[in-house]
């Protein structure tokens, strides 16, 4: 049973990233003034590079993706999605997630760089380091939601978002939600923080050398990692959901969001991105803590 | 029985420099054998608690100097935990000694270094407390300096800051003893009547608490002591580095634990009138910023160092800030956290440095950039190093998070959500020094130079396999550390956290590990059954891949020319180059120096000069002596 449940997740989150990520596509094409690929073209890139032969250059790099992958899924888990909750113990520990959620970048950055492309290196230490730049902001938003509801566990938090839209935290707690969702931006990689993969810059950064399963399994990562990043966002501050189609429109309503500020953005200079992170989500995550902490 | 242990310390110590010049094996298995005994005996020792014996020196006139040793919770837990480490490093040390010349002499100090580990968790008294000290310091200092070559210029950072704290702590003592309302040496009952006396004279306790930090904080790195340890670590030989950065950098900490940490509790308790924040005294919060700052200072240092060594060891500075702060919360999660961090950091770090230190045995290089893809030649060291770094960075299911958690619980529970952002801060820094590590060392591009290196013999794997099955074990069930831990920290007067072997619980939220840990092999095998979907993967040269088949030279292409590991993190390095140029702290104690050596050349010139030079020196040296004599 308790192996289907995982299962069950697992998949959820892949095929719910994947879906985002077509329609997604296909959202920023008709921006474009495209006509864009259809929403399922996710599902056939997947499967064609599940198919093709794939490269590998020691066993470290497979072994890397597989954790990269093993990571999201693992901290997947940990999320409430709704009312399906995996532990009750640790629902939605906020703790673990952040630090679970590690494994799959150290993961990725071991797979790819064990390549030893110098391309997707760059790409691995500029991801590390605005992760530093995202991660400030996020967490001085998420201990100011920890210190109003005494819990760093996000079931408990959703629990006291319900009852109506006023609950929500996004209303109670605005500025924490404009940082979170600045940090989020720069989470899923999307423009102005897509220096990472920076294709005309340094050929897509960590992908580089990943051909074949790896490639399909980077991009499954990607997948679960939408799933998640938007997920723990829509936990913190939508009031999370009472069914699980709730759930998931209220993270697609975040995912185009940032797609929107994606598709009409330009890159950020790499020290720029940090430097920005650590201004104006900053100060908007400082203000909201402060007006928690003197109320 | 604790005296009986440190004499056959003594003893051991002559026996093995005894053994002639060619039985290195033989002398360094009898030291590890020798531990092993010790580490048996003070396994026999637990549950002694209030154990006291006394050996009378000499008498002068009506007072007694005497060694006391006695058995404590908290010294007990440090004593043994630190003698298993060091057996595993002196595991180590059999096969890394074969080829190296000092190793005789090293091997005497270090012995006597372990009597004096001993004796310093083991004493009950302050002079017992300085003279261990005192011991600790000498013997480590010519151990970094094996034949006061090359490495007594950094050796003297280790030193001088080192000696400062120790004159600060003989101050102290000597202050603690001349108040009247104190007189005593016993450090038990100078702490009860030390928190009595700062009621009616907190300037008193205050002077005398500083002394003690000041000694404490250098002996552990603690900012602004922060820079000797990356000299140290650097030039200390490659078997001392784990000693010196899982143990010896701990001692500060245990006297934090054992002296300022309760004392403040008890101020706590007696002294109603107190300046607080958040509920601990003001001087307490401070204290805890210190942490706050060394952990994040580091974190910067170690992003931008580019020798391995300098980089673990400037790790092991920022993870003394997350210890310290937690401590000087003062509540039972942060002592606990504190104190559980101590252990884990010493698991994970004298791991790290011993698989750095495989790595310097096959190759004799420390600069990361002429690194690069040994992990496959060295597949232990790698996953050693991996697994090390893993729990450094607080990633489930090793041993680190679950240190990182309580410290997170500690500070979230008691409202500090600034130092919560500075420990948070350091710890994802944490993460990009220790991948880089990763990626220059092990992984990237293997220079052509290196094709031939091999895995180091399975002697020295032995500590690594140990280390990488500690690591997983505290991981998994951290009940096993946090139950002694619990008796420490009850003796310290504080209700211990609630913990069994496999959970912990908060007062924030509570966690299994051995859920956390299944959780990671479950996601593991649903990852890897996607990875059988499909074709099997085919394996090809990196070079190859680069020039589509052809051949690399032609391109003048080289492994070399491919791995990009110098100057990693540039742009940290460009955004924090303002703040870096302003305040560093190195250039003051450089400039400090500076002023010393001057002072010191006009004294000697003025000497060489003419009797009459000579002469004023000695009259103004009178002087200084008679009127400081006089003025105390």
């Amino acid at each position: 049973m308790i192996v289907l449940k995982f299962i069950g997740y697992g998949f959820t989150a892949i095929i719910i990233g994947l879906l985002f990520m077509g329609i997604g596509r296909k959202y920023t094409a008709r921006i474009q003034r495209r006509y864009g690929p259809p929403f399922w073209q996710a599902f056939i890139d997947v499967t064609k590079l599940f198919s093709k032969q794939s490269l590998s250059h020691n066993w470290i790099m497979d072994f890397g993706i597989l954790m990269g992958f093993a990571g999201i899924v693992g901290t997947i888990l940990f999320m409430p999605i709704g009312p399906w909750h995996f532990f009750s113990l640790m629902n939605g520990n906020i703790v673990i997630i952040m630090y679970f959620m590690t494994i799959g970048s150290l993961g990725m950055a071991m797979g790819v760089s064990a390549s030893g492309n110098p391309n997707s290196t760059i790409g691995i230490s500029r991801a590390l380091t605005l992760m530093v730049g995202y991660e400030i902001p996020f967490v001085i938003a998420v201990i100011g939601l920890i210190f109003v509801s005494k819990s760093s566990l996000l079931g408990t938090m959703v629990s006291l978002q319900s009852g109506g839209i006023m609950n929500w935290n996004i209303i109670k707690y605005p500025f924490g939600f404009i940082a979170v969702e600045m940090a989020l931006q720069a989470m899923l990689g999307e423009k102005p923080f897509d220096v990472i993969t920076a294709p005309s810059e340094i050929a897509s950064g960590p992908m580089v050398e990943l051909s074949g399963k790896m490639m399909g399994l980077a991009f499954l990562q990607h997948a679960a990692q939408i799933f998640l990043e938007t997920g723990i966002v829509v936990n913190l501050f939508l009031g999370g959901a009472n069914n699980i189609w709730e759930f998931f429109l209220k993270q697609f309503v975040l995912f185009i969001l940032s797609l929107t500020v994606n598709a009409i953005s330009p890159r950020f200079k790499f020290e720029d991105a940090v430097k920005w992170l650590w201004t104006w989500p900053t100060v908007f995550a400082l203000i909201q803590l402060l007006i928690i902490i003197l109320t | 029985m604790i005296s009986n242990i440190l004499l056959y310390t003594m003893i051991a110590a002559v026996i093995s420099f005894a053994l002639g010049q060619k039985l290195k094996a033989v002398r360094w298995s009898f030291s590890a054998l020798f531990l092993g005994y010790v580490g048996f005996q003070l396994y026999g020792l637990y549950g002694q608690w209030g154990m006291v014996e006394t050996h009378n020196i000499f008498s002068l006139g009506s007072i007694n100097f005497s060694l006391n040793f006695g058995i404590t919770k908290l010294g007990w837990f440090f004593a043994f935990f630190t003698t298993i480490i060091n057996i595993m490093i002196w595991i180590f040390s059999i096969v890394k000694n074969m080829n190296e010349k000092e190793e005789r002499g090293i091997n005497f100090l270090w012995i006597l270094l372990a009597g004096s580990n001993l004796a310093i968790f083991f004493s009950v008294d302050w002079i017992t407390f300085f003279i261990a000290w005192e011991i600790m310091t000498w013997t480590s200092f010519f151990i970094i300096t094996p034949g006061w070559k090359n490495s007594f210029k950094a050796a003297n950072w280790y030193f001088i800051l080192s000696m400062f704290g120790a004159y600060a702590m003989l101050v102290g003592i000597w202050w603690l003893y001349a108040t009247p309302a104190i007189h005593t040496l016993n450090i038990a009952s100078s702490i009860a009547l030390l928190a009595k006396l700062s009621i009616t004279a907190p300037g008193t306790v205050g002077i005398i608490i500083a002394l003690f930090v000041l000694s404490f904080f250098a002996k552990s790195a603690v900012f602004p002591f922060h820079p000797w340890p990356a000299e140290a670590h650097a030039e200390a030989p490659d078997d001392f580095s784990p000693y010196l950065s899982g143990i010896m950098i701990k001692y500060g900490l245990y006297g934090i634990l054992l002296f300022i940490v309760p004392l403040f509790i008890q101020i706590m308790k007696v002294n109603p009138n107190i300046a607080m924040v958040n509920g601990i005294p003001v001087y307490s919060y401070i204290l805890a910023w210190f942490g706050a700052i060394t952990a994040v200072l580091g974190t910067y240092l170690a992003i931008v160092s580019n020798d391995m060594k300098k980089l673990a060891a400037y790790s092991t500075v920022s993870n003394i800030g997350y210890a310290v702060t937690s401590m000087f919360i003062l509540s039972s999660a942060g002592v606990t956290g504190g104190l559980f961090h101590v252990v884990n950091h010493a698991v994970f770090k004298s791991a790290i440095f011993l698989s750095l230190g495989a790595v310097k045995f096959r190759t004799h290089e420390r600069e990361m950039h002429k690194l690069g893809g040994l992990a496959t030649k060295m597949p232990i060291t790698f996953l050693t190093f991996l697994l090390g770094i893993i729990a450094a960075a607080g990633i489930p299911p090793l041993n680190g998070y679950a240190s990182k958690w309580i410290i997170y619980q500690a500070l979230l529970s008691g409202h500090f959500p600034f130092l919560t952002t500075m420990i948070f801060l350091a710890s994802t820094g944490a993460f990009l020094y220790l991948f880089r590590a990763l990626h220059s060392i092990f992984l990237g591009q293997l220079p052509r130079k290196f094709n031939n290196v091999k895995e180091v013999p399975f002697l020295m794997q032995i500590p690594m396999i140990l280390g990488i099955l500690s690591m997983l074990g505290i991981g998994y069930a951290p009940g096993i550390v946090l139950k002694p831990i619990g008796l420490a920290v009850k003796a310290m007067g504080l209700t211990p956290m609630t913990v069994e072997n496999t959970l912990m619980v908060g007062k924030l939220s509570s966690i299994n590990t051995a859920v956390v840990s299944s959780t990671f092999i479950g996601a593991f095998f649903f990852a890897f059954a996607f990875y059988l979907i499909g074709k099997k993967r085919h394996h090809v040269e990196p070079l190859d891949n680069y020039t589509a088949g052809q051949d690399p030279e032609e391109f003048g292409l080289t492994p070399e020319l491919y791995h990009f590991a110098l100057k990693f993190y540039e742009p940290v390095k460009n955004i924090f180059r303002p703040i870096e140029e302003k305040l560093n702290i190195k250039n003051y104690y450089r400039a400090l120096v500076r002023n010393a050596n001057s002072f010191g050349a006009t004294l000697s010139e003025m000497f060489k000069l003419s009797g009459a030079g000579s002469s004023m020196i000695f009259v103004l040296g009178l002087v200084v002596i008679i009127l400081a004599g006089w003025m105390l």
